[in-house]
C-alpha cells in the first residue's frame, strides 16, 4: 500500500480551503439541516434511541479481536 | 507545529495514515451530522492531500430514514472495483449502526472499512490522533497484563482519590479500545482505553478531570476548578458534591435514576497524546490517562450483571496511580507499553450500537 502525503497547507491558504469546503458542504445540505433543528427534531421524534452505549447480549458484541 | 491549523492537519493525516491506512486506490465516504460539518471539512481537505476520491453525506443524528438508501447509493457510485473506507463524524451521538453494518455485509467485510468518530471537533484532530494504534495497543497490553485475572488494587490520585477495587476477568470481560480495524468491525474513535466491570469498589473518588455522559448538554464538563467528590460504598455512590452548581444538579439528577448510583464500569484512559481535558461532553476526555468510573449503564451481559440503565456517566480523574496487590504499580500518564502480544480475546470497542442521544431534559422529566 503506497501512501503519498503532500506538505501540510500553510495557514492562510488552509483558511481559504476550509472556508470553501464548509461552504460546499453547507450548500449541498437540505435547507432543514441546521445543527440545532436537526438534533432537537431527532430527539423529539422518539422513541429516542438514547444510549445503547453498551448492548447487553454477547451476540451483539461482534467477533472478538484476533489482532496480534 | 505551532499553528492550530497545522496541528489539525497533522491529526487528520495521522487518522488517514496510521488508523485508516488509506491509499489513493481506495474510495472514501464521509458521513457527518451538521454539528460536525467543520470536522468533516477538515477530513475532506485531508483526503485531498492524500489523493483519495470521496463523496460526502449529511445525516441526521439518531433518526434518519434516508441515511441507509443514501449510503447504499454512494457505495454503488464510487465503490465499483475499489475498497471503500467509511468515515462517520458526529459531535454528540453515534448513529445508524444497523444501516452501516447492512452496507458492510452487502459490500463484503474485507472491502469495507469503517471509522466511526464521536466528539468530532477541532480537538478530535488536534489531540486524539497523536498516538498510533500501535502506541495504544502496547499501553493497553501493559494494563491488561497487570490487571487480567483476579486482583485487588488500590487507585490513588494527586487530588485525593483513594479506592479499593476488586477485578476478576473470570466473571467480567475486559474490553480494549485501541483504534485497530479488523474485518467485520467498526472502529470507534477516539481510541485509547481499557475497561471492565469491577467486582467491588469502595472508597472516595475525587474526580478532577471531567465528566462524559450519554446525554446532550452544553455544560462545561471539566472538573479541575471544582472537583467532584463521590463517596462509594459497595460499588454504589452514597454521597457526592462539587462546587459547580450546574454539574452538581446534573449529577444529582443522574443519581436519582433507579440504577445510576451503581458503578457499571471501571475504565482507564491510555491515550497519552491527549494532553488536556476539553470543555465538551466528550469521549476525548475519558481516553486521557487516568481512571474513570462509569455510573449507571454497564458493559457486560445482562445475565452477568442483571440490571438495566440507559444513562451512563463517566467520572474521570486527571491521571491515576494503580497499585496491584502483590503485583506492579504503575502511573497511567507514564505508561511505556510492553511488547507482549495484545490479548486476543478482549473486546475492541465500547460502543456497539446507536449511542449517546439522551436529552438533558429527560433527566428532569424523569425526576418528576
Amino acid at each position: 500500500m503506497s501512501i503519498t502525503v503532500t506538505t501540510p497547507t500553510q495557514q492562510k491558504d488552509y483558511d481559504s480551503l476550509l472556508e470553501a469546503a464548509l461552504d460546499n458542504l453547507a450548500s449541498s445540505e437540505p435547507d432543514t439541516t441546521t445543527e440545532a433543528s436537526l438534533a432537537e427534531e431527532a430527539l423529539r421524534k422518539g422513541p429516542i434511541a438514547w444510549q445503547i452505549t453498551y448492548k447487553t447480549t454477547r451476540a451483539a458484541r461482534g467477533p472478538v479481536s484476533t489482532k496480534d | 507545529m505551532s499553528s492550530p491549523h497545522l496541528q489539525l492537519q497533522q491529526g487528520v493525516d495521522a487518522l488517514l495514515r496510521d488508523y485508516a491506512q488509506i491509499s489513493p486506490e481506495e474510495s472514501a465516504i464521509v458521513a457527518y451530522t451538521p454539528d460536525s460539518r467543520r470536522a468533516a471539512a477538515h477530513l475532506l481537505l485531508g483526503l485531498d492531500r492524500f489523493g483519495v476520491t470521496y463523496e460526502s453525506i449529511v445525516m441526521q443524528p439518531l433518526i434518519d430514514p434516508t441515511f441507509g438508501p443514501t449510503l447504499a447509493a454512494s457505495v454503488d457510485r464510487i465503490g465499483s472495483g475499489h475498497p471503500i473506507v467509511l468515515f462517520t463524524l458526529e459531535l454528540e451521538t453515534m448513529s445508524h449502526f444497523d444501516q452501516i453494518i447492512e452496507t458492510m455485509q452487502r459490500v463484503g467485510e474485507q472491502a469495507f472499512r469503517s471509522y466511526r468518530m464521536i466528539s468530532a471537533s477541532d480537538e478530535l484532530f488536534s489531540l486524539a490522533y497523536n498516538m498510533t494504534p500501535e502506541d495504544l495497543s502496547r499501553r493497553n497490553s501493559q494494563v491488561l497484563a497487570a490487571l487480567s485475572g483476579q486482583h485487588r488494587l488500590t487507585v490513588t490520585t494527586a487530588a485525593g482519590t483513594n479506592l479499593s477495587i476488586e477485578v476478576d476477568d473470570a466473571k467480567y470481560d475486559w474490553l480494549s479500545n485501541r483504534g485497530y480495524w479488523r474485518p467485520g468491525a467498526l472502529v470507534i474513535l477516539p481510541a485509547g482505553e481499557v475497561a471492565t466491570y469491577p467486582v467491588t469498589v469502595n472508597g472516595t473518588l475525587i474526580a478532577d478531570g471531567a465528566i462524559n455522559c450519554n446525554i446532550i448538554t452544553r455544560l462545561d464538563m471539566r472538573l479541575k476548578a471544582n472537583p467532584l467528590t463521590i463517596a462509594i460504598s459497595d460499588s454504589r455512590a452514597v454521597r457526592h458534591h462539587t462546587d459547580d452548581p450546574d454539574l452538581q444538579e446534573m449529577v444529582t439528577l443522574a443519581f436519582n435514576r433507579p440504577n445510576c448510583r451503581r458503578i457499571g464500569e471501571l475504565g482507564f484512559g491510555t491515550n497519552q497524546g491527549i494532553t488536556e481535558f476539553i470543555s465538551l461532553n466528550s469521549h476525548i476526555n475519558e481516553r486521557r490517562p487516568g481512571l474513570h468510573l462509569g455510573f449507571g449503564q454497564h458493559n457486560q451481559d445482562y445475565a452477568r450483571v442483571p440490571y438495566l440503565e440507559e444513562l451512563h456517566m463517566d467520572v474521570i480523574t486527571d491521571d491515576a496511580t494503580v497499585a496491584v496487590d502483590g503485583g506492579p504499580t504503575f502511573v497511567m500518564s507514564e505508561l511505556k507499553g510492553i511488547d507482549a502480544p495484545h490479548p486476543p480475546l478482549v473486546r475492541d470497542e465500547d460502543i456497539v450500537g446507536d449511542c449517546c442521544g439522551l436529552p438533558y431534559a429527560n433527566l428532569i422529566v424523569d425526576a418528576q
